[in-house]
């Protein structure tokens, strides 16, 4: 339970950090998806993954209704965590994997091949603290 | 374990009516994220003088734009909210509604000079502006004191296209509005490239933007 409280309170500041105009060298990371990925990897629920990624949504301000978007967006999060039990390697690699391929459909509207390649080392990075900090402070999840 | 499930569950469907009612909210999250962007921005100074020099460069910019006009019409103008969450610029949200008289295909310009964008959506108090970075935005445009007619075409990179390919233009020319949907005159930039196709009957430019929607604070409305 504390585990899926802490990835609660990640994916809400992660979203509130997303909506700013934080950003390194004019390339903003893409915490949110990070953040639900890396808990995506401790949490084999769905219905917790559901809760994580409708709390992102909910925070995020994409647009002010609920609009096709939105819809998008959230489909993409799904799809990403779907891949991480999908594809056919380690989960850490299926969950790299999944986050390239996010943050690939996230920005295909309007694609510029060099901010892609810089938002994916960003958020590759991410992950890897984050899978870093899970394997330092003890947390299980599958190799 | 059926007693978390059941929690599970109900959160879920409170979330789902949040994103439903998104249009209810929408304000509130608005109000949330300055409240904690404010907040934020006391524990990040060199961020803030980043940012105001990024300020001041825009400012300046408007103020060359302006350099022939006989006063500084004072207005007020509309805070920028944010932007799209993502690494797309194509839209941005502003503190200005139907309550401010806002509407649809309204004008937003930075100052008085500097196009932003087109108002796309509307609630009372506040308003998404599609911007000149948006993919699917294109206008006419005219560039430097020849008035050379051409095409510019949003994205990531503001382009130009069927620039005449005998036209006389130069790096550094500035290119503003012509289209009978915007006000005449509106700068958008300056040209950053030309690329002379060989043997093409135009040629073609990419232009730098006259401000940086990361540093965007405030706003006009031209109707």
């Amino acid at each position: 339970m504390l585990v899926f409280c802490t990835s609660l309170v990640a994916v809400f500041l992660s979203a509130f950090i997303q909506n700013s105009n934080f950003a390194i060298l004019g390339v903003k990371p893409n915490l949110v998806l990070v953040v639900i990925l890396a808990f995506g990897l401790l949490e084999k629920d769905w219905l917790k993954r559901a809760i994580l990624v409708l709390l992102a949504i909910a925070t995020l301000i994409i647009e002010p209704g609920l609009g096709l978007k939105t819809i998008l967006i959230m489909s993409i999060f799904f799809l990403a965590l779907a891949l991480i039990d999908f594809l056919p390697w380690r989960e850490i690699a299926n969950s790299a994997s999944a986050l390239v391929i996010g943050t690939l459909l996230i920005d295909v509207g309007g694609f510029q091949l060099s901010v892609f390649l810089m938002e994916a080392l960003y958020n590759l990075s991410l992950l890897g603290i984050l899978v870093l900090i899970f394997t330092l402070s003890g947390v299980k999840y599958s190799k | 374990m059926r007693r978390e499930r059941y929690i599970l569950i109900i959160a879920i469907i409170l979330l789902v009516f949040v994103i439903l009612a998104a249009n209810l909210f929408f304000d509130f999250k608005i109000s949330l994220n300055k409240s904690v962007a404010s907040v934020l921005g006391a524990f990040a100074p060199n961020d803030e003088f980043q940012r105001q020099i990024l300020l001041l460069q825009q400012e300046n910019a408007n103020l060359k734009a302006q350099l022939f006009k006989e006063a500084i019409v004072p207005q007020d103008s509309a805070i920028v909210y944010s932007s799209y969450p993502f690494n797309n610029k194509s839209e941005i949200v502003i503190s200005w509604g139907t309550n401010e008289g806002v509407a649809v295909g309204d004008v937003v310009a930075y100052g008085n000079n500097i196009i932003v964008g087109q108002v796309r959506e509307v609630t009372a108090k506040n308003s998404v502006v599609t911007t000149i970075f948006d993919p699917n935005f294109e206008t006419a445009v005219r560039i430097g004191t020849g008035s050379v007619d051409a095409l510019m075409r949003g994205g990531n990179e503001l382009t130009l296209e069927f620039i005449p390919g005998d036209a006389n233009i130069e790096v550094g020319d500035r290119v503003v509005t012509a289209s009978p949907e915007f006000p005449y005159g509106l700068e958008l930039g300056q040209i950053k490239v030309i690329d002379t196709k060989g043997g093409s009957v135009f040629k073609s430019a990419t232009l730098e933007a006259s401000f940086e929607i990361k540093a965007l604070r405030n706003v006009s409305i031209l109707h």
